[in-house]
């Protein structure tokens, strides 16, 4: 057994032809004999009539009679039953002619005494023909269920295996795996260099023996015991292999033959399966792909040119009607400047976090905070301190966290900015704090419009909007998206769903570890 | 004064037009969605409509079309979208002209004033048009540029006198094609190319730096007004 190691340089084109992992076995000479070969079966039926022949000796010594046909019709059978047909005719000749040699007068003679001899002897032989054909007749027809048993167990278990992975390596492997255990030598190599296109052309045996020499070289010296044959699984971009066959004259080896070719057209399905899944899946990738990148071009569209229409729009009045515009019409114009640069500045900021952690740039600064702090300075910036009822339950101790302070104020400023975008000038938000074990939930909910159970799971997605009562556009879809991404870099988990007091709105539930004092 | 009606669901950028659009006497009026607009047309009636693509309850381009049906009312559209088909379609609809989020009050005024001279010119039968250099007798078909006649084919006269009849405003290939080709010819754009470069050749005094027929990029062509 010579065994080769094929690195992954030596096929150029690895991306698009499956290799089979190295190292592969060199092929097997057929070595699980299912059957016993001749030498054995006449060796045995020797023996089994040696046996009958002793047996009979010792009961004619026993009982003093010659009336023991009996033992010998058994061995016969047995014999039949354990190596089939030949093994049985072959014992009932051999029963024969022991039993009239040894049991029938004359004794240690094949002469007969009388005619009554002969019929006893001559229907001895037709009835001991007879069982051992039919037994061995049983015996081989049992054979033949329990092989075809075997393919078929074979077959499913390929199938199951193969179904299970998409990925052309392993369905190859797994063919190759299961052409050597179904054990007639047969192996699966990928055929070096050669596109599967020009498989037909290697079909010359002289041919693909040259290429099989080319590839492997000195390891080619096993000709005289089988053949290689070329042979593609699948169509398309699949694997060209090449096949060994060993000469054998058993006829079992037909029959291998044929279930190999079987798991070489299961395994061709099964890639050309896992080639539509890649399609698919690449597929569905571009349009999420496109989706998104729709989806960050509206947002930009939108959201940069809303704020920037509005600030173009007033300082354009200012410097072209300034005149004629009274003082409150001006104060007015350069708050909504200013107002909206402060949007502006707050999506581009989002943004740019957004980049940052798809980058993975973010490397927050974590330490022991203060959460309640934290959503003061939050509801502080937002403006609208009034409208957060924080109701902190902290009797379990001090609500200190394991957190960036700025990255978790941007997270709180971004929800009740969520909270008032979505809910309107008059919703109410409400904060609650609570530390259990090591661990500190902090809950925000609003009683705002809420989320659909359809759109909850995906409020964190960037660029993701949920479909608003009146079909409102709010919001640019970064906000909540940035949330999730600084709570998770700061080792923290955030979800969303209803208010688990079945009253109307959103509940942000955000989860950190303990920090600080907590620790000790 | 003249009634306007901003068609806009941007609480901030209604701040921000309306004392310009009122220092320079409009009425205006604000709407945030496209069936309290067009109620607001149906019933109230206004002079010119500024309306913004993005609206909450439909895309701006439906009230275009069902203004339409009953109204002549010019429609500036507003909007940050900048994809030329959404511009093509929302004129090809009957949209009067279009002004592209962020954009200075000038650039508004021009388009407003642009479009209520149109409006004025629809009303009058004057059989002659001059602009610039150029002039144009609807009566006689002829063309003269700082007197001087000029010979047209007649698909150049018909190109002309379409920017004409929409001077300061933009006129889409679709346009374009139906009114010197005929309503329904299949007409491909490098056509109408050809024919503005050849009117070009006649009318302009450096074709290569055209100052009479602008080019909306994708869009058509526009004849410029003497106060841009």
């Amino acid at each position: 057994m010579v065994t080769r190691t094929m690195t992954a340089d030596s096929d150029p084109r690895e991306d698009d032809i499956p290799v089979v992992p190295p190292p592969w076995t060199w092929p097997r000479l057929p070595e699980r004999v299912r059957t016993a070969g001749p030498l054995v079966q006449i060796f045995s039926t020797v023996a089994l009539v040696a046996c009958a022949l002793g047996l009979s000796a010792v009961l004619f010594a026993l009982t003093g009679t010659t009336r023991l046909s009996m033992v010998f019709l058994g061995v016969v059978l047995l014999g039949a039953l354990a190596f089939g047909t030949r093994a049985g005719l072959f014992g009932a000749v051999l029963a024969f002619l022991s039993y009239n040699f040894t049991l029938t007068e004359p004794r240690f003679s094949l002469e007969f005494a009388g005619t009554e001899d002969i019929l006893t002897l001559t229907i001895f032989l037709a009835v001991a023909l007879t069982t051992g054909g039919l037994a061995g007749r049983v015996r081989e027809s049992q054979r033949a269920e329990r092989e075809r048993a075997d393919q078929l167990a074979v077959l499913l278990e390929a199938s199951r295996a193969q179904a299970a992975t998409d990925d052309p390596g392993r369905i190859l492997a797994d063919l190759q795996a299961r052409l050597i255990a179904v054990g007639n030598g047969s192996a699966l190599v990928p055929l070096p260099g050669a596109p599967s296109s020009d498989v037909s052309s290697l079909q010359e045996d002289g041919d693909l023996w040259r290429a099989m020499t080319l590839a492997w070289g000195d390891a080619m010296t096993t000709r005289r015991q089988g053949a290689w044959r070329a042979r593609r699984v699948g169509r398309g971009a699949s694997a060209p292999i090449a096949l060994w066959r060993p000469v054998s004259e058993e006829h079992a080896a037909e029959d291998r033959d044929r279930l190999s070719e079987v798991l070489i057209d299961l395994a061709a399905v099964s890639l050309d399966r896992a080639q539509l899944g890649l399609l698919r899946s690449r597929a569905e990738a571009d349009r999420q792909a496109a989706a998104l990148r729709d989806a960050v071009l509206a947002s930009l569209s939108h959201d940069l040119r809303t704020p920037l229409a509005s600030i173009l729009a007033s300082g354009t009045s200012l410097r072209d009607y300034e005149d004629r515009f009274d003082g409150d019409t001006r104060r007015g114009l350069v708050e909504d400047i200013v107002g909206e640069a402060d949007r502006l500045n707050r999506y581009v900021g989002n943004l740019l976090s957004l980049t940052r952690i798809q980058a993975g740039a973010l490397t927050p600064a974590v330490g022991a905070v203060s959460l309640l702090d934290v959503v003061d300075q939050a509801a502080r910036r937002i403006g609208r301190p009034d409208l957060l009822a924080v109701t902190p339950e902290t009797a379990a101790g001090p609500c200190v966290v394991d957190g960036d302070p700025l990255l978790l104020e941007q997270v709180l400023f971004n929800l009740f900015d969520n909270a008032l975008t979505h809910g309107g000038p008059e919703v109410a938000v409400e904060v609650r704090a609570e530390t259990r074990g090591d661990q500190v939930r902090l809950t925000i909910s609003d009683n705002g419009p809420g989320v659909s159970n359809e759109d909850v799971g995906r409020i964190f997605d960037r660029f993701f909007q949920a479909a608003d009562p009146v079909g409102r556009r709010r919001g640019a879809g970064i906000g909540l998206a940035v949330a999730r991404g600084f709570v998770e870099a700061m080792g923290g988990r955030i979800a969303a769903g209803p208010r688990a007091d079945g009253r109307r709105g959103l509940q942000v539930d955000l989860t950190f570890r303990a920090g600080g004092a907590a620790h000790g | 004064m003249a009634r306007l009606l901003l068609v806009e669901d941007e609480p901030a950028l209604i701040r921000s037009l309306t004392p310009a659009l009122k220092a320079e006497d409009w009425t205006v009026t604000a709407r945030e969605t496209g069936g309290e607009a067009m109620t607001f047309i149906s019933q109230e009636g206004c002079d010119v409509v500024l309306l913004d693509l993005g609206l909450p309850d439909m895309d701006g381009k439906e009230v275009i079309a069902r203004v339409r049906e009953w109204s002549e009312v010019p429609i500036i559209v507003l909007s940050a979208r900048h994809q030329e088909a959404e511009k093509i379609a929302a004129l090809d609809l009957g949209a009067d002209d279009f002004v592209n989020k962020p954009f200075a009050v000038g650039e508004l005024m021009a388009r407003l004033r642009a479009v209520m001279r149109g409006r004025e010119r629809r009303f009058q039968s004057q059989s002659r048009f001059s602009v610039g250099p150029l002039a144009i007798d609807f009566l006689t078909r002829i063309v003269s540029i700082e007197g001087q006649e000029i010979h047209l084919t007649r698909r150049e006269y018909d190109l002309v006198r379409t920017l004409a009849r929409h001077v300061g405003l933009i006129v889409t290939h679709r346009q374009l094609a139906a009114s010197v080709w005929g309503a329904g010819a299949a007409v491909e754009q490098q056509a109408i190319r050809v024919l503005v470069a050849q009117t070009r050749q006649k009318l302009e005094a450096d074709p290569a730096r055209p100052r009479l027929i602008l080019t909306e990029q994708g869009l058509g062509y526009r004849l410029r007004e003497p106060s841009d």
